[in-house]
């Protein structure tokens, strides 16, 4: 939240988990930017670097909504937030349906994991470099008020 | 990919509206196939309840179809023709000329 009140921006958090976890509002103007965040805890790998691992409902990432939806997989790594990974859930769902990212765990609600290694500057999953994401807010550029 | 395969267009419906999209494999087929058409990257059209859905959008599907291809519904039945599909419920629905 922090990270969205220092660009400007102003932030509401649902009284009810009903599935966004914020909203992202440009008080100017009134557009509303959706916000969806998952934690997970990193883990080391052995040749240097470190994992972690998400899991997203498949059916809300393949549904298109106005506003869409943004991911924010935050990773936490030696007793600190070490990465951001923003995602645009367009994005994320294109490269599972085109590169193949993630495993689908099949069920009654269906979800998709993703799994993230950070190595020498290169975040993969599935074989895809998925760097441009990294701590990357360009979504959300500074307001000047 | 078959190229008999139908184009898929994502909807998904909210209270107010729905929002409409190529999904990422038919929009790469359709780059492919059709590299001088200019489409609409999503497409919101508005409703009164969600029971409007298909009584309301059914009609206007051949036009959101041509507005998110940039090609006629014709020239898409070529390509092996268009159907909705509605990610929350995984309902199909054919889009008609």
């Amino acid at each position: 939240m922090s990270e969205f009140l220092i660009r400007g921006y102003n932030v509401a958090v649902p009284a009810v988990d009903r599935g966004d976890d914020l909203f992202v509002v440009e008080d100017d103007s009134g557009s509303l930017h959706r916000v969806q965040v998952k934690t997970a805890n990193a883990r080391p790998l052995k040749a240097a670097g470190y994992a972690a691992q998400f899991s997203l409902p498949l059916r809300q990432l393949g549904d298109p909504q106005t506003p869409d939806l943004n991911y924010v997989l935050a990773v936490r790594h030696a007793d600190r937030w070490s990465d951001f990974m923003i995602i645009p859930r367009e994005d994320l769902y294109r490269e599972h349906r085109v590169h193949g990212i993630g495993s689908v765990i099949a069920g009654d609600k269906p979800s998709l994991q993703v799994y993230l290694s950070f190595r020498s500057g290169v975040v993969a999953c599935s074989g895809r470099d998925l760097r441009i994401y990294r701590n990357n807010f360009a979504v959300w550029p500074p307001i000047a008020h | 990919m078959d190229q008999q395969e139908p184009i898929i267009i994502l909807a998904g419906v909210q209270r107010n509206g729905t929002t409409y999209q190529l999904d990422p494999l038919s929009k790469l087929r359709l780059e492919a196939a059709l590299p001088g058409a200019k489409p609409a990257p999503r497409i919101f059209v508005g409703h009164e309840t969600q029971a409007d859905f298909e009584t309301l959008h059914g009609p206007m599907w051949p036009q959101i179809a041509s507005l998110l291809t940039g090609v006629s519904v014709d020239r898409l039945e070529t390509l092996g023709g268009v159907i909705i599909r509605v990610p929350s419920s995984g309902k199909l629905m054919e889009v008609r000329p």
